[in-house]
């Protein structure tokens, strides 16, 4: 391991000094040498420094039909003579509204399609001028319409997601995405470890934009990949929704059901889309294991689960019950002593399943509920003492404010022992998400 | 209401609205059109793992779009629809998508339908289907106002409370002012409310909140930006039927520094979000405390260092068993024109997560390595790389290497250009608790051929992918695809602003251990895309 380890400094050493003619500065964050230079400069809020060499803005997100240029200029000496701003590569050139402090700002109203060459003078009291060739930007107006240039970006995400290019993703996420790029980076590349052979299908239903360059998104998608955990193929549908800041498109927020990152979708979800379809979604625990869930909302990071059978040979002194933190199966008991979590007995005739409690543990039942439908534990309506039947859920509020719940799938035996085969999973960190 | 009845309403508003727009916004009037046919056949005993709908199914999606003046106003609007008969694509036959109409002047708005006001990040920032209002004039730095109502749903569809789509009905009503104290300076008041109604299933959560927020940004000094937002919200949630409400009083805070000067950019960050905020029309993770810094430098022209660090906790109100912390550095170099290669572009990063709480606690390792160069006619793109996933609770102890290259290259032969393609990678997974390594072996080849004289462009890609196994009870599988695309723009559509025919055809083969979850599915797409 620290082989590995010397092995990446190394490179990284070597890539750092291989072939570079690096100037000999430093970070020199807010300043410049220039006498006279731009300290910040945004057009339509959008940083002119990122939004590189050629810019299109479109028709749909200008609120006034203008186009915005704001900054701050900056002179080492002396004032502030003036601003001035040419849109047709310094044929013309327009006086900026500034004041003293340097702030100033500059509006036109653009035609469509028309391609704007921009270029900001700013000049100080002795004729000194900023570096006018770096503020050159090519303008256009666009009346594209706002869905094409959506679907282009989501179908360039689902390419790269589909071929596992996790750099060629990330180029379409705003570093102001509200799950954190961070959070979103390392997701997707746990998605490729998780998935083999990725395919997913979208239409739009609905896409709005917004004010401040924002555009609302929403999208019924259809999704198949191969679990490279068990090897098995998984598929799913759903509806859910996207926030993109233009300039050009970057994605700023998704809820769940997620259809990227959905192996750290605690962190990089902000919201579930509202639906009361009931469809299940896919997610992945931390063993990265495929687990459906409702609207894909994650899966408890530290969610245990599985599947067992407990033994009735007789329903008054002698079953078995279960402890869920440990998954075991407690021993056979006498009655009234609950060894685990709960104990279940199993009485013949119906069969008559009876849950029974240890001290401290409360519980919910859920008839006819599927655990897999059970995403989150209720907070309140709990009891001491349940008898659910075959096909009904359980949610248990544990002495130690922890939540648990299980599903009875089947009861077998034609006589004592009967055998009661239960789904379970536990949420140990405390919160009520399964 | 009648379902059907509701679906004419909606093709008499399309019909409509397409008539009423061509008459009134002349030139200004674009409609696009796209309309395909598919024809899916999918095979073998695994089938219901295909997520393609057998059959020939059809697609239509329609978009009208518009601007203009009157009467001192300017005014846009944007409709759309679907149709299909293929469920997975959509729940819903025949649905509209968009429903937009805007006017504006010097300083009102008037927005009504799809309506989206980003008001800040905690309190709005998501659509509606309602109407909004804005005052601000500009000129006079008068306080800019915001009124916003509507239904929040994803989809016009919810509104008609369709069977398929039906969900909670959420409305929604909130304001917002914003002033520019200084050209440096603004700040801006949210207040968002919403209220749940209608609950579709029993088990349904109902909520009824309020948001209160105030949002600030101030550029100090040159270069540097500092933005800022606090919110505290009341919501009531019932969840479920005859289940009282409850309530519950959160808040959240976050501030923002940008330094964007020279060579750097530098963003930090810190945000505390209670545990009972609930950002039901915002954005927000509840039970969060997070520091977050980023630093871009230019060294050079040639030499860009990316670096960052994420940590975040939970546990903010002691509500848990234990606290779990999460720390994510990471770094990254890029740099070009590596040995003075004019084409050269390697990049290294390593990222690390940590994250420990309770029983927990993880240790991950994620380092890649790219290069990119030309060699003679052939353009390469080469990744590599290692992560290790290492748990103290035996969760998952992995160690993963991927490996993959991408050769391509581009040939003029007379008035056709050629693009050939040929892509291999790799994956390697050694399991340390189950003691097993998987692996994935993957190749492709590909063509493209452009006409530009025809105005044709196509790719055809073949390959597959395969995953060995050794873990028991798991399956070995093998994908084989190969992927037409055609795209042509003919002279006879050469009047439209643009006319597209295409053809998209897939195959895919899937193969497993199991023989019984094998399938073959085959599709052919072939459309008309339109618009003028």
């Amino acid at each position: 391991m620290k082989a590995i380890k010397l092995n990446l400094v190394m490179v990284f050493l070597i890539v750092i000094f291989s072939g570079t003619n690096a100037a000999a500065k430093w970070w020199i964050f807010g300043q410049s040498n220039d006498e006279v230079s731009i300290n910040y400069l945004y057009l339509n809020k959008i940083s002119y420094d990122e939004s590189g060499p050629e810019v299109t803005v479109y028709r749909e997100t200008l609120q006034d039909g203008l186009i915005h240029l704001t900054g701050r200029a900056g002179v080492r000496k002396g004032k502030i003579g003036g601003i001035r701003v040419t849109t047709d590569n310094k044929d013309t050139w327009q006086e900026a509204r500034f004041s003293d402090n340097g702030a100033f700002e500059f509006s036109f109203r653009p035609e469509m399609n028309k391609a704007y060459v921009l270029f900001v003078e700013i000049m100080d009291t002795a004729g000194k001028t900023n570096d006018i060739e770096a503020t050159r930007k090519v303008v256009k107006l666009s009346d594209q319409n706002i869905t094409g240039l959506v679907k282009e970006t989501l179908d360039s995400m689902i390419d790269a997601y589909q071929s596992e290019d996790a750099a060629g993703f990330m180029k379409y996420v705003s570093d102001t995405f509200t799950g954190d790029e961070m959070n979103l980076d390392r997701a997707i590349r746990r998605d490729f470890n998780a998935f083999d052979g990725i395919s997913l299908r979208y239409t739009l239903n609905n896409i709005t934009a917004g004010t401040g360059g924002m555009v609302y998104v929403s999208i019924s998608f259809a999704r198949s990949v191969i679990s490279t955990r068990d090897g098995r193929p998984y598929t799913d549908k759903g509806i859910t929704e996207f926030v993109f800041q233009l300039g050009p498109a970057r994605v700023y927020n998704m809820k769940n059901p997620l259809i990227f990152g959905l192996s750290d979708a605690e962190n990089v979800a902000t919201g579930t889309v509202s639906s009361s379809s009931g469809e299940l979604n896919i997610t992945l625990n931390e063993k990265n294991e495929v687990r459906l869930t409702e609207s894909g909302t994650s899966v408890g990071s530290n969610v245990i689960s599985g599947t067992t059978t407990l033994r009735t040979t007789n329903p008054v002194n002698n079953f078995q019950g279960f402890i869920f933190a440990d998954e075991d199966v407690t021993t056979e008991t006498d009655g009234g002593n609950i060894v685990g979590d709960f104990g279940m007995a199993i009485e013949a005739g119906g069969p008559i399943i009876f849950t029974l409690l240890r001290t401290g543990v409360l519980a919910k039942v859920k008839t006819g509920t599927r655990i897999e439908q059970i995403t989150t534990a209720d907070e309140s309506g709990y009891v001491n003492s349940v008898d659910p039947g075959v096909g009904d859920s359980v949610i248990f509020k544990l002495s130690n404010n922890t939540y648990a719940a299980m599903e009875i799938m089947n009861v077998t035996g034609g006589g004592y022992p009967f055998y009661g085969t239960i789904k379970y999973k536990y949420q140990p960190d405390g919160t009520r998400n399964f | 209401m009648d379902r059907k009845f509701l679906q004419k309403i909606l093709c008499v508003i399309l019909a409509l609205s397409c008539s009423v727009s061509i008459l009134f916004a002349g030139d200004n009037l674009h409609i696009s059109n796209e309309f395909s046919l598919t024809h899916n056949e999918v095979s073998g005993p695994g089938k219901a793992s295909s997520s393609l709908t057998e059959g020939l199914r059809y697609m239509n999606v329609l978009g009208v779009s518009g601007y203009g003046q009157s009467q001192g106003f300017d005014y846009s609007f944007n409709i759309g629809g679907k149709a299909t008969d293929d469920l997975r694509n959509d729940a819903k036959q025949l649905s509209l998508t968009n429903f937009q109409f805007r006017a504006s002047d010097k300083s009102n708005t008037l927005n009504l339908g799809d309506t989206f006001e980003s008001f800040s990040q905690y309190s709005l920032s998501t659509s509606l289907k309602g109407v909004s209002y804005r005052f601000y004039d500009e000129s006079a730095n008068t306080p800019d106002f915001t009124i916003v109502t509507g239904l929040v749903y994803p989809r016009w569809d919810n509104v008609w409370r369709d069977h398929e789509t039906k969900t909670v009905e959420r409305q929604a009503i909130g304001g917002r002012i914003k002033y520019n104290f200084t050209p440096d300076f603004f700040a801006g008041v949210n207040v968002v409310g919403l209220d749940d109604d209608r609950r579709v299933r029993t088990t349904d959560s109902l909520y009824n909140s309020m948001v209160y927020s105030l949002d600030l940004e101030y550029r100090p000094i040159p270069g540097l930006t500092l933005k800022t937002e606090s919110a505290f919200n009341t919501t009531k949630v019932s969840e479920g039927e005859g289940i009282d409400y409850t309530t519950r009083h959160g808040h959240a805070h976050k501030f923002e520094a940008v330094g964007d000067g020279g060579p750097s950019r530098v963003n930090l960050e810190y945000e505390r979000t209670d545990p009972n905020f609930q950002a039901l029309l915002g954005s927000a993770t509840p039970d969060r405390e997070k520091a977050k810094a980023r630093w871009r430098y230019r060294y050079s022209k040639t030499l860009t260092v990316n670096s960052g660090f994420l940590w975040f906790r939970d546990n903010l109100e002691h509500q848990r068993s234990f606290t779990t912390h999460n720390y994510r550095p990471e770094i990254g170099v890029s740099v070009r024109r590596v040995f003075d290669r004019q084409y050269s572009t390697a990049g290294l990063t390593y990222k690390f997560d940590r994250k420990y709480g309770g029983t927990s606690s993880t240790s991950n390792h994620i380092t890649n390595f790219n290069y990119r160069d030309r060699f003679g006619i052939f353009d390469s793109d080469t990744n590599i790389g290692y992560t290790l996933y290492d748990t103290e609770t035996r969760v998952i102890d992995s160690r993963q290497y991927t490996y993959n290259t991408m050769l391509s290259s581009r040939h003029t032969l007379d008035k056709v250009i050629l693009k050939p393609s040929l892509s291999l990678g790799g994956w390697t997974a050694s399991d340390e608790l189950a003691d097993t390594r998987d692996i994935i072996y993957e190749y492709s080849i590909g063509l493209g051929m452009d006409i530009p004289d025809h105005k044709i462009t196509s790719d055809l890609r073949i390959g597959m992918s395969k995953l060995e196994k050794e873990a028991a009870g798991t399956d070995d599988s093998l994908r084989s695809f190969a992927n037409l695309s055609l795209y042509y723009r003919p002279d006879f559509l050469a009047k439209l602003n643009y006319g597209m025919l295409f053809l998209r055809a897939g195959l895919n083969d899937f193969s497993y251990t199991t023989g019984t979850r094998d399938f073959r599915e085959t599709s052919v797409t072939t459309g008309l895309n339109i618009q003028f």
